[in-house]
């Protein structure tokens, strides 16, 4: 590495061409938040056999609006996982995720404490992996999910020998 | 290293170990110890009241051993009784044997040692715990002080890391070798950071005898007193003490005793009209009320900031004294704030994060990583000054400074348009400056003011995000991420264009400055290892014999 101080020219936050995780991640997403409906139906089911066979009329409500917001969002999984995107650049990583909350960070590389590869049973069928990106601050939390498990062990690696290059202190 | 090693107190076995102070098994028990007297007493506590009152209570002692309530004065009857005295009396010396037994088996195998690379402590005979730190990793050095270690002339030593619960504890030794295995630590820790010359010091130890304390007791008395300034920032009269009085007039005037105050005078006027059962309501809160104005007292009491040569040493305690000492360099974040009250008078309070406090005990109490519990504006310049070397001490740096904390706030970033409804009335105050001293600066509040300030270089990472409200009214929210501590470096409310505008400056700017950072510290490297090579050129095999000369 040159010792000069490269000048930083970077691109607009938003101009950027960003890369996008796999599209079938999204069927995870959308597969474990149906899930949270079996918890919904478990309740109904558990009320309905505690309360002599029947619900009453505002639990009924309350679950189906509940089950309808997990509905939705569970539909809203594949907006989600398009809106998930990240680049490297020459110094930095930049990140950016969420419709309604949406955030756009960016982690210098010599900040790169450690990089966590993780895969749960759904994202392995799939042949995914989760790459967690992990700094000395909580709130970083850059994580990229359904990369992938080629790409992220790639992407792992050229990571940490980014970091290696630009490292300083905490 | 040898020479160095005759500055630690205590003997060192053949590889450095040390032993604690013989008293910390006890004062590690005194705990449980002090629970276990207090339970004897209060049983005889009964015994003594039931002889005052004999004739108006009913004695609780039983007419056989069937009728004993738990109470340690009627099993000791039961015992008279039936003959089992020696054989308890037995038990009991049986269980104080183990007892001495056990600490005296836990202070023999718990050492600790201080090398050139790291310091270490073991302990433990069964399930042996090995800690290692090494030295460029601390990130402070506390001695704290429980009154019955006071008492006794001890204190503990606790070493912070970055990590998770990462801290080397020596607990216990006497105070003096606390202070001197302080005084090594950071030495060779900056010593080997290549931040410095290190050269010998004054010790606290000479310190004292220079101010002609020579007998035992009047140097005990002293060291109960608890006076641990560094002899250097007396020197330089770079100190910051809190008068007793204002100290006692902020705790009155804080929000915290503030909003329990009120709540009681609620309660009192609950109960004149009416209903007198909320009465009982209120012994709670006077109890609150006053334990945490004697806790915020206890914790500000005395409290002075200095600086050394390589550290910035916090100290403050009435009962407890707390000694925390925070190398240069380690602070992530600053932050001054205002409770409403203390406008006037024009007090604020500054708290700090940094990477080995806060992950070791984030949040836990608002007393954690103040370091300046009230203090004037001037006092607060010269505690920045202090933590961030060279934020304030030229004029139009003192100037900037004031803008920020009670100024107008200008060449601030101003939220933006309809901020109000993310913001409120804040909106008028809030602001954030990349400052010409590559620090990011964002001011705030509308009842409690603020101002935080963090080097560009101890950033994390940095985000623009759009929340919900935020993105109805076409408004950003800049956040720069830091270690977990107090200081929150967050701004709402920005005009979506200033927002990523603001981004990309920042990012630029701190990848700027840490690159500037790493360069640095790589070159310094570089030369620490030409230098070992040059000092032992025979060791440094791996290195050309021309790059050395």
């Amino acid at each position: 590495m040159s010792d000069e101080i490269r000048e930083h020219t970077i691109p607009d936050a938003r101009s950027t061409e960003w890369q996008r995780v796999s599209p079938s991640y999204a069927w995870v997403d959308f597969v474990l938040n149906l899930l949270f409906l079996l918890v919904v139906a478990a309740a109904g089911a558990a009320v309905y056999f505690l309360n002599d066979r029947s619900v009453p009329t505002p639990v009924v409500w309350a679950l189906a609006i509940v089950a309808a917001l997990l509905v939705l969002n569970a539909i809203l999984a594949f907006r989600r996982v398009r809106a998930i995107g990240y680049e490297l650049r020459e110094d930095d990583l930049l990140f950016r995720r969420g419709i309604m909350f949406e955030r756009i960070i960016a982690v210098p590389y010599g900040r790169l404490q450690l990089v966590d590869v993780t895969r749960g049973p759904l994202l392995r069928a799939l042949g995914l992996a989760t790459l967690k990106f992990v700094t000395a601050s909580a709130a970083t939390g850059v994580a990229l999910p359904g990369l992938k498990l080629d790409d992220a062990e790639q992407l792992r690696d050229r990571l940490v020998s980014l970091a290696e290059t630009r490292r300083s202190g905490l | 290293m040898t020479n160095q090693s005759a500055a630690l107190p205590g003997k060192a076995d053949a590889e450095g170990w040390r032993r604690l102070h013989v008293l910390s098994p006890l004062l590690r028990g005194g705990i449980t110890f002090l629970v276990i007297v207090g339970i004897v007493i209060s049983s005889f506590r009964d015994r003594i009241a039931s002889l005052l009152f004999a004739g108006r209570l009913s004695p609780s002692t039983g007419e056989d051993g069937e009728d004993m309530q738990g109470d340690i004065v009627d099993l000791i009857e039961y015992l008279q009784k039936h003959e089992l005295m020696l054989l308890a009396i037995g038990a009991v010396l049986l269980v104080i044997a183990l007892i001495v037994l056990i600490g005296f088996v836990s202070w023999w195998f718990a050492t600790y040692r201080v090398t050139d690379e790291a310091v270490e402590s073991r302990q433990g005979m069964l399930f042996r715990q090995h800690r290692r730190a090494p030295l460029e990793r601390i990130q402070g050095v506390n001695l704290q002080r429980p009154l019955l270690a006071r008492v006794l002339g001890l204190a503990k030593v606790q070493i912070l890391t970055a990590g998770q619960g990462g801290k080397v504890e020596l607990a216990y030794l006497s105070y003096g070798d606390a202070q001197r295995v302080r005084e090594q630590l950071l030495r060779r820790a900056a010593a080997k950071r290549g931040d410095l010359q290190s050269e010998e010091t004054p010790s606290s130890e000479a310190g004292l005898a220079a101010a002609g304390v020579t007998d035992p007791l009047s140097h005990r008395v002293n060291d109960f007193i608890d006076e641990d300034i560094d002899p250097e920032a007396v020197a330089a009269n770079t100190l910051v003490r809190v008068p007793v009085g204002r100290l006692i007039a902020s705790i009155l005037l804080s929000s915290e005793i503030l909003i329990i105050a009120l709540i009681t005078v609620g309660l009192i006027f609950a109960s004149i009209f009416g209903a007198t059962e909320i009465l009982f309501g209120l012994i709670p809160m006077v109890l609150a009320l006053g334990s945490t104005a004697f806790s915020m007292f206890n914790k500000g009491f005395r409290f002075q900031l200095s600086r050394g040569h390589d550290a910035i040493r916090v100290g403050a305690g009435l009962t407890a004294t707390n000694t925390d000492t925070i190398p240069f360099g380690r602070v992530h974040a600053v932050m001054a704030t205002q409770p409403l009250f203390w406008r006037p008078f024009g007090w604020w309070k500054v708290r700090i994060t940094t990477a080995g406090y806060s992950i070791a005990q984030a949040g836990q109490n608002t007393m954690q990583n103040v370091v300046l519990p009230v203090g004037r504006e001037d006092d607060v310049l010269r505690v920045i000054d202090t933590l961030l070397p060279g934020a304030a001490n030229q004029p139009e740096e003192i100037a900037a400074l004031h803008n920020g904390l009670s100024g107008p706030g200008e060449g601030y970033l101003k939220a933006g348009r309809r901020a109000f409804w993310v913001l409120l009335w804040g909106r008028k105050r809030a602001g954030l400056q990349l400052a010409s001293d590559d620090t990011l600066r964002v001011r705030r509040g509308v009842i409690t003011r603020s101002l935080s300030i963090m080097p560009l270089v101890r950033a994390q990472s940095v985000q623009v995000a759009r929340p919900l409200v935020h993105r109805m009214v076409g408004l950003g929210r800049i956040q720069a991420h830091t270690v977990l501590g107090p200081v929150q470096m967050q701004m709402r409310g920005i005009g979506l264009e200033d927002a990523f505008a603001v981004f990309d400056d920042l990012e630029r700017a701190v990848l700027r400055v840490q690159g500037a950072d790493a360069v640095a510290r790589m070159a310094r490297a570089r030369h620490r290892e030409e230098e070992r090579a040059t000092a032992a050129p025979g060791i440094a095999s791996d290195h050309e014999p021309g790059e050395n000369a």
